[in-house]
């Protein structure tokens, strides 16, 4: 028995090994994403279906090359929409590409996606929290949106971006960064704005960067109510609500939404 | 007693016959109109088939022309059955068998207790052909998903769809109906078909969450649910769309503006949707279409 098993196993071995790496070759890239690979380079109809298709695929499964087209897309679509809402040319259609496609660049934690993902503010909840996880590296890019907008959405989601890196979400700040952050939470506290929810979020910011002019700042919003009248006029239940919000930011209490890692929001894809 | 030789061969011929006839069915009292309550019943199969079935005769194309009439569906000595639709159910195929006929283009339904085999037409005009434990226009709005030309990547099962559901301030109706619409094309006409639609938990949950920290009354759906098909005819609408996967939904406040809100309005409606929980996949800008819908997905 001996001898037969020193007979056979020399050959037996390296069949066994041959098979398993052919099997292997066997199995190559996923037909979808190259079906979804080609539809990116296509009509807006076409990318959004590839979104979905990469959706349905997962966040796992893509080649570095197909990262890199997604985010050109983003960026592609990111100006385009910016010029929509600039009057500069007429409302697109498929109007939530940008949201979709900013859901997948949002996975991929490259920073290569920062201005991509700055431009989708406004209109994609993940751009907020994949920003913000980018901390440093992308809040010059932030506060510059801040600065330049006058659109309310894109303004509450920058300033909700802010919030999280000041909170620590995307690790330590530079001295600059926090200097801007306060200068922007301090225009929006003590100046007419357009909207009460940009009061709003600009008083989750002031508090999250523990500025003590700042903090002065929300306590005389929740104190006085003229204070808020000043801020924008507007209905009795919103001068009550920002005035119990800002008195809740100063007890401790924390401010909504919480944020949700890149992986967290990967989870919830098809 | 000894009949004849000649008696014998007739006696053959008629019982051939008969049991040709078995095969064939008859055409004699076909309805005229193929797709009439129960079509024509074909014969009982022989029990050489896994099931006893019924077959039924639906026409699904225009007259091609040439002779022949109603397939004759269920035909015999196959050893296994057609399956429904197929060329040689119909007997298209030359040499398929006895009752070969040309066009028009026929489809043959086939129903049992352990029926596999089924199209949407069959389903829609013989619900016995359905697949178990589904209604005919489930079973449409399922076949919607796999049509290439709406390209969604969603393959629900019929039993995906319901009749009623909704939760404590969002009705189906709202969620699945006309919404805002008051002529069509509506983004789901199977509503109109007995109530049918398809609404993800997560849009609920979401829409709750939003109204009730938005706090200044109601929230009216303009878009909720919209099928492959009527998602199509909205212009401007995304293929794939979460609408399609029944989690998005178009929003204006209900008591503060309606379709004519401000984007101030808006703003606050937007803000208490990010900070819902589940936090919103989708949520766009206020500003992002011209009739001022904030558009929202969960």
């Amino acid at each position: 028995m001996t001898s037969r098993r020193a007979l056979y196993l020399p050959i037996l071995v390296p069949i066994v090994i041959i098979s398993s790496s052919v099997s292997a070759q066997v199995v190559g890239p996923d037909p979808r994403l190259e079906r979804a690979s080609q539809l990116l380079q296509g009509n807006r109809f076409e990318q959004g279906v590839a979104v979905s298709i990469i959706r349905q695929v997962g966040p796992g499964n893509l080649t570095p090359q197909l990262q890199e087209r997604l985010i050109n897309a983003l960026e592609r679509e990111a100006t385009l929409v910016a010029r929509t809402m600039r009057g500069e040319i007429p409302e697109l259609e498929n109007a939530e590409l940008i949201a979709g496609l900013a859901q997948v660049v949002a996975s991929f934690r490259n920073p290569r996606a920062i201005p991509a993902l700055t431009g989708a503010l406004g209109n994609s909840p993940q751009a907020i929290h994949a920003l913000a996880e980018f901390g440093e590296l992308a809040a010059p890019g932030v506060l510059q949106v801040i600065r330049r907008t006058s659109d309310g959405s894109i303004e509450t989601d920058a300033l909700l971006t802010l919030r999280f890196m000041a909170e620590g979400v995307g690790g330590p700040l530079t001295a600059a960064t926090l200097r801007g952050m306060r200068e922007v939470a301090k225009n929006r506290l003590t100046s007419s704005q357009k909207f009460i929810t940009t009061v709003w979020r600009a008083i989750d910011l002031a508090v999250a960067v523990r500025d003590t002019e700042l903090r002065a700042i929300v306590h005389s919003l929740a104190s006085n109510r003229h204070a808020v009248l000043a801020l924008n006029n507007t209905d009795e239940d919103l001068i009550t609500r920002t005035q119990r919000k800002a008195a809740e930011r100063l007890a401790g209490v924390p401010p909504l939404p919480r944020h949700v890692t890149a992986d967290e929001y990967a989870r919830r894809w098809e | 007693m000894n009949w004849p030789y000649s008696h014998r061969a007739v006696l053959a011929v008629l019982g051939a016959l008969a049991a040709a006839s078995v095969f064939l069915g008859s055409c004699a009292d076909a309805p005229t109109s193929p797709h009439s309550e129960l079509g024509r019943e074909g014969p009982l199969v022989p029990s050489i088939l896994a099931d006893s079935l019924l077959w039924h005769w639906n026409e699904i194309g225009p007259a091609t022309g040439g002779g022949g009439g109603e397939p004759a569906c269920g035909m015999g000595g196959y050893g296994t059955a057609p399956a429904p639709g197929s060329d040689q159910a119909a007997g298209l195929n030359a040499g398929s068998g006895p009752g070969t006929m040309a066009a028009p283009p026929y489809e043959c339904c086939m129903g049992g207790p352990t029926n596999q085999f089924w199209t949407p037409s069959c389903c829609q005009y013989y619900p016995e052909t359905c697949p178990s434990g589904c209604e005919s226009e489930p079973v449409l709005m399922a076949d919607e998903y796999e049509n290439p030309d709406y390209q969604n990547t969603l393959r629900p099962a019929c039993t995906d769809f319901k009749t009623s559901g909704g939760s404590a301030n969002f009705t189906w109706a709202e969620l699945n109906g006309h919404g805002y619409l008051s002529s069509p094309p509506y983004g789901n006409p199977h509503y109109d078909n007995g109530g049918w639609g398809m609404i993800n938990s997560t849009l609920t949950t979401g829409l709750e969450a939003a109204r009730s920290i938005y706090n200044r009354g109601g929230i009216a759906l303009s878009g909720g649910y919209r099928c492959p098909h009527g998602n199509a005819g909205i212009s401007g609408a995304v293929a794939n769309s979460y609408h399609t996967h029944g989690r998005a939904g178009d929003m204006y406040s209900a008591e503060h503006g309606g379709k004519n809100w401000s984007l101030a309005e808006c703003e606050l409606l937007r803000n208490a949707v990010l900070d819902s929980n589940p936090i919103p996949n989708e949520t766009l800008s206020c500003t992002r279409y011209d009739d001022k819908h904030l558009h929202s997905g969960w």
